[in-house]
């Protein structure tokens, strides 16, 4: 009987053990899965500042070998450019602010206290003994109960960090669903944003850098230079296609929120997500060449 | 026509008016005509930059009205991982509470 119920006392702490450990892995990953996205967000706002920058100095540029520019024309096209950057900072504020969120959420996630947990009621327990035995000769505690005690501090931490992250999770759920909408929109529009920019500089570039020097009456100077400008130019509409393809990437963000919220969150799901964000950053850092 | 529609048109019309084409025609025309060109590019790409300038705003003033909450979250976390590090420093108390009795207990005759 006695045999019986610690086998049955070991069956439920394993379980408790082993079920908190998987579901807070899903929380980590899915914090790191967020905590990447706002990574590649920032960069892409900064790529995306550099770009309007520089469409706007190639228009310029386009707009003198036609006329002479006034101050106001420069003007017209230059104070947009000072509001944008007024603009990307203030939301770049809220992406180092949900960064921070998510960085909390996987540091509670992977929080090693339920280890530090067992090693200190480990500790409580040989200095209880050592105490017993100068008083009574013989230990308190049993090295086996001492094991299961050491299992079940733990086993309680890990079920806090669950419940916390679950607790937190259920209050935050309607703001982070909101939030990765509006974030989801953002990744559209500087989608849509940097595939019009990117195309005004294709165009106004090739013309300065391919086009003139080649139907000017003097031959090339510098071919390789010529030839590495025009591979540089005619490759940037790749980089917008695969912005547009990786803007679909928050949604998916936003779906695996809601489902671990539900339990229905699968670790192959949010590993992909992984993946996903990778290119994100690739792209912003492609972007930012 | 929603602005986002209106915004697409003004970059067709842009693109096609800075295209190497238009470019290599207006060159050879007057410098009144090459005037007139400019301004009119001035313009588009000037409202293409306002109307791209408030979606921007929109969706900053958008995200920053959950700000607030976010930060409600962050305190919360902040507070449960100083909640777990103050959990296992009683426990370390404790421990070298008892080793400190243990030890003066070992004196005592």
């Amino acid at each position: 009987m006695k045999r019986y119920l610690s086998l049955t006392l070991a069956s439920v702490l394993f379980v408790t053990f082993t079920t908190s450990c998987k579901s807070t892995k899903e929380f980590a990953t899915l914090a790191q899965a967020g905590t990447s996205y706002t990574t590649a967000m920032d960069r892409l706002l900064l790529a995306t500042q550099e770009v309007e920058i520089d469409s706007t100095s190639e228009r310029l540029l386009q707009d003198d070998t036609a006329s002479n520019l006034s101050v106001k024309q420069y003007r017209n096209l230059s104070d947009p450019n000072e509001q944008t950057i007024k603009l990307i900072a203030l939301l770049r504020t809220h992406v180092k602010l949900l960064s921070r969120y998510f960085g909390l959420l996987q540091e509670l996630a992977t929080s090693n206290a339920p280890g530090r947990a067992k090693t200190s009621i480990n500790g409580v327990i040989d200095n209880l003994n050592s105490v017993s035995k100068e008083i009574h000769g013989s230990s308190l505690v049993q090295a086996n109960v001492k094991s299961g005690a050491g299992l079940i501090t733990s086993a309680i931490i890990s079920g806090k960090i669950r419940g916390a992250l679950k607790e937190e999770l259920n209050a935050r759920k309607d703001t982070i669903e909101k939030e990765l909408f509006l974030q989801e929109e953002l990744l559209k529009f500087l989608s849509t944003e940097l595939t019009g920019e990117l195309a005004v500089i294709k165009q106004t570039r090739e013309q300065r850098l391919v086009i003139f020097p080649l139907t000017s009456e003097t031959p090339i100077a510098n071919a390789d230079g010529w030839i590495n400008n025009r591979r540089t130019i005619l490759t940037m509409s790749l980089v917008s296609q695969e912005l547009n393809t990786a803007s679909n990437s928050v949604k998916k963000l936003r779906e695996a929120f809601g489902d671990l919220v539900s339990d229905k969150l699968t670790l192959d799901r949010v590993n992909s997500l992984l993946d996903d964000f990778d290119s994100l950053l690739t792209i912003a850092e492609k972007l930012k060449s | 026509m929603s602005k986002e529609e209106l915004l697409s048109q003004l970059r067709s019309i842009e693109l096609r008016l800075r295209s190497a084409e238009v470019q290599a025609f207006f060159m050879t025309q007057s410098p009144a005509d090459r005037a007139q060109l400019v301004a009119l590019r001035n313009e588009i790409s000037q409202q293409i930059s306002q109307l791209a300038n408030a979606q921007f705003q929109h969706l900053a003033n958008q995200l920053n009205e959950l700000s607030a909450d976010l930060n409600t979250g962050i305190d919360n976390l902040q507070s449960e991982l100083d909640s777990l590090e103050s959990t296992i420093a009683i426990l370390n108390t404790i421990s070298n509470v008892l080793g400190l009795v243990g030890r003066v207990i070992a004196f005592i005759p």
